[in-house]
């Protein structure tokens, strides 16, 4: 993979959803509770621009990727068609933009569709290494309860869940799958081992050739939601209209 | 193979190491108590359509335990002295740090200078003043090999026959006692000021407590896996100075602690996988340690300098 692969220049793509792209049908079949997961739609371009990075440390090396700055926010080639759509209030920003200027643009896939088997709580600890302290530093005391340092028992909300499924029109599904493969988890925390995807799966299914629009997407005088990874940037927030329950449910 | 450059930025191949752990003494990861009794931490997951609620042993406390052993091998191999460090410093290596001011800038180059320097504590991620900077390790939570979890175990630990036996069987509670010193001939060294003391001395009588916990049976089968995602070189040394310490070879075969009360024995598990062939592409544990060392005696003060630099 040449460094060019890796990332899209701003203000350089078009819609590709009406060319020739393989409807296809993810799924993640959880082995871990995910934290968060329902207070996020979690599109598949999400998760996907994980892999995205990692290939962009492999051909450029840690510490190399632009600083996320307000107005600058890199966008990693992911193995998906994009969609276009009229930009919803002249305020967007400009790294939103399409190669025409009139229309802002997303990745090709869905939310995620997911039946909750129940709620439960996460906890991660951090207790304070007052043992270490008290050998290896001059100081008096140690506050357990205040400042930054301090002990700490936070609880996560998490939703148990068997299976996360997307939909997406992706021009190589193998490529897709091996990117797929080198996300280890969803939601908050997967480095202590939270939200592990047990196994990715992508299969052909012409219905994400409808299916995938189930969505985030620009409107006039909506609400405001990110329309492309990564979601909380605010180059990506703009009106949106709300996502509601998936059609066919 | 010459010696790694452990300073280089450049990503090296995702690293997988799955490991099969054998309770080997009872296990205690704790999650509250019920009178005197400690209970075991469990995680809710679904099995055939029902809730069901697994013991387990948190990641999070892995990671805990591996970068322990990296913050102790980093004092050694340094020699610090004691009351050496400042505590900003000792939370940093030990318990990964803390923000402690706002900002909205992150320090890349600060970011660049802790991945070439200080490898363990990259590889394992931190907060530092207005940064969090994520690692590169992703540690699993240790699952039981049991019925209920084979929807999510690993393929060949389903032929294992505890795949085939229900959570409870390995669950188990055991105690311990403290024993109170006063009524005993100790009782001599225990200071009255005066007669009425005496009288009143019925809080003095011997308090033996019995205290029990819920357990992890010995002899049960748990699974894991460490994950290295785009690393350095740096990381991988890292991660095998991590696994050498925390998982020291006791004989021919590695030993972990997992859980709490490891001082009163609780807790160890010999480790099986294949460890040292996850590091041969790189060279092996022993070289890579070797190389790890000797980059952090070569840059002690650097090092030492970076983590007061780093803390603010």
């Amino acid at each position: 993979m040449t460094p060019v692969d890796v990332t899209i220049p701003p203000g350089t793509v078009a819609d590709t959803t009406i060319q020739p792209m393989v409807p296809v049908r993810v799924e993640a079949r959880m082995a871990e509770p995910v934290i968060g997961l329902d207070t996020n739609p979690l599109h598949l371009d999400g998760p996907l621009s994980q892999a995205g990075w990692a290939e962009y440390l492999d051909v450029h090396g840690h510490g190399s990727l632009p600083p996320m700055t307000p107005d600058s926010c890199a966008d990693f080639n992911l193995p998906l068609a994009t969609w276009t759509a009229p930009a919803p209030s002249d305020g967007v920003h400009d790294l939103a933009r399409a190669a025409d200027r009139t229309l802002v643009w997303g990745w090709a896939c869905s939310a995620a569709d997911y039946q909750p088997a129940g709620a439960t709580i996460t906890q991660v600890r951090r207790r304070p290494a007052t043992d270490v302290m008290a050998r290896y530093t001059p100081d008096k005391t140690h506050h357990l309860s205040a400042g930054p340092l301090k002990a700490r028992d936070v609880p996560q909300p998490a939703v148990l869940v068997e299976t996360i499924t997307w939909w997406a029109l992706t021009p190589d599904p193998d490529r897709l799958h091996r990117m797929l493969n080198r996300v280890p988890g969803l939601g908050r925390l997967p480095r202590h081992g939270n939200g592990r995807v047990h196994q990715w799966t992508v299969n052909v299914d012409e219905r994400a050739a409808q299916r995938w629009r189930w969505r985030t997407w620009p409107q006039p005088g909506g609400l405001p939601a990110g329309i492309r990874a990564p979601y909380h940037h605010p180059s990506r927030r703009m009106p949106c209209a709300p996502l509601g329950d998936p059609p066919w449910r | 193979m010459t010696a790694p450059d452990l300073t280089s930025l450049a990503a090296v191949s995702d690293l997988r190491l799955p490991l099969a752990l054998l309770a080997l003494d009872p296990i205690s990861h704790g999650a509250g108590n019920a009178g005197n009794t400690q209970l075991l931490r469990t995680q809710a997951h679904i099995w055939q359509g029902r809730r069901v609620e697994l013991p387990y042993v948190s990641g999070n406390s892995i990671r805990h335990r591996l970068r322990d052993a990296l913050a102790w091998h980093l004092v050694r191999t340094l020699d610090v002295p004691e009351l050496g460090l400042a505590r900003r410093v000792v939370d940093l290596l030990w318990s990964g740090g803390a923000l402690t001011s706002t900002g909205n800038k992150a320090d890349l180059n600060m970011i660049r200078r802790v991945a070439q320097t200080l490898l363990g504590t990259s590889t394992l991620g931190y907060s530092a003043q207005s940064d969090i900077v994520a690692g590169t390790l992703y540690v699993d939570n240790a699952h039981l090999v049991c019925q209920e979890n084979s929807n999510r175990m690993p393929p060949p630990l389903l032929s294992h026959p505890h795949a085939q036996l229900p959570a409870a069987v390995f669950r188990g509670k055991t105690f311990s006692a403290r024993h109170d010193v006063s009524g005993s001939p100790v009782s001599r060294y225990i200071r009255v000021d005066s007669p009425e003391d005496l009288l009143n001395a019925g809080s003095d009588r011997p308090q033996q407590m019995i205290y029990d916990m819920q357990v992890v049976k010995p002899g049960s089968v748990l699974y894991t896996a460490f994950t290295l995602q785009a690393p350095t070189i740096g990381h991988v040394a890292a991660l095998a100075v991590a696994v050498d310490e925390a998982a020291p070879l006791a004989g021919d075969q590695r030993e972990i602690f997992l859980g709490g009360k490891r001082s009163v024995g609780f807790g160890r598990c010999a480790v099986y996988g294949r460890i040292d062939d996850a590091f041969t592409p790189h060279g092996g544990i022993q070289a890579l340690r070797e190389a790890y060392e000797q980059h952090m005696r070569e840059r002690k003060t650097e090092i030492l300098d970076l983590l007061g630099e780093l803390v603010g």
